[in-house]
């Protein structure tokens, strides 16, 4: 099994007219994309990558999702990105009370948040949807728990604690880039 | 109107309510996941927010339910796939929570948890709670 996989930088996705022929956007649809011969093929090295180009467009319960990356992708970033596009497929109402659908601005966000902050050796985090439309990855693994929460593209946070310490932080990421770093670092085993 | 004021005026605790009553919590499935440093799955912080329109965190009393000699698994009816946790009335009042009585038509045992929660209270909610119906498979 490939470690990478190679996306041309013509980009992947969902054909919008193939997309809005079905009644929606299924968990299995971006893995079965991305596990098309015709637009994956295995990397020689794992550069990081640019997202150069990402497109969401929803028209009721349909989506569609578009994503053009510079470099390959990591399995851990394609798993992430997996998640964080399973919950544009979430309805009004998914937690049983008035919950609102994931905002594509934030799944956005979250998607080039993950490529921009994730190693070839970090994990996959958990995509976690929340009542207002955000969302929250996380990870609580080697004795670190992280919580990064987008609210909106703007409003972006993250929180981190070692179990068994009073070391912890709750900071916005702007500005906190290299904290973030150093926590992703911790759970990535470096 | 600070969130307590709120609270106290229109929902207020029932100290009639025992700190020991289990309040149980339904749980959708993007909401809990394995926790390795804990070595079990759990529920996520995202699980003890305010509804959307602002109207406190539903839960359920269990000691409703055992008077009326139900089964809580009538909470998760309709709901596949969705798992049941628990924390106890004193435990959420730790963290200036009241526990107001909200019975529902379909649901005697309904109430709501009134109180301010910051992501550090949803952490702590979240690390306390106990399942009562395990996620499927878990």
């Amino acid at each position: 099994m490939a470690d990478a996989v190679t996306l041309p930088d013509t980009g992947y996705g969902l054909a919008e007219a193939a997309i809005l022929s079905q009644p929606g956007l299924s968990t299995a649809t971006l893995p079965d994309v991305l596990a098309r011969p015709a637009v994956v093929t295995e990397a020689a090295g794992p550069p990081a990558p640019t997202l150069r180009k990402v497109l969401i467009r929803k028209r009721g319960p349909e989506v569609s999702v578009e994503i053009q990356a510079s470099a390959p992708m990591p399995r851990p970033l394609l798993k992430g990105v997996e998640g964080v596009v399973d919950l544009l497929s979430l309805p009004a109402g998914w937690n049983s009370y008035s919950a609102k659908p994931i905002q594509p601005q934030n799944a956005i966000r979250a998607i080039r948040l993950l490529a921009e902050f994730l190693g070839s050796e970090t994990p996959s985090p958990a995509a976690v949807p929340t009542v207002r439309g955000g969302i929250q990855l996380e990870w609580h693994t080697k004795g670190v728990n992280l919580e990064i929460y987008i609210h909106s593209p703007e409003n972006v946070s993250f929180f981190a604690d070692r179990v068994g310490s009073d070391e912890a932080c709750e900071e916005p990421l702007a500005g906190h880039e290299q904290e973030l770093r150093s926590w992703l670092e911790r759970i990535s085993g470096k | 109107m600070s969130i307590l004021e709120d609270c106290a005026k229109n929902f207020p605790d029932d100290a009639t309510v025992p700190d020991s009553v289990a309040l149980l919590r339904r749980i959708p499935p993007k909401h809990f996941y394995l926790d390795h440093n804990l070595g079990r799955c759990r529920p996520s912080s995202a699980a003890f927010e305010d509804d959307e329109d602002g109207d406190p965190m539903s839960i359920y009393r269990k000691d409703v339910i055992d008077r009326e000699r139900g089964d809580v698994r009538r909470v998760l009816i309709g709901h596949p796939g969705y798992a049941l946790t628990t924390l106890t009335a004193g435990q959420v009042r730790s963290k200036s929570q009241t526990v107001f009585p909200a019975p529902l038509p379909e649901e005697s045992s309904h109430a709501k948890i009134c109180g301010p929660k910051p992501r550090s209270t949803r952490r702590w909610f979240s690390e306390q709670a106990v399942w009562a119906i395990p996620p499927p498979g878990k």
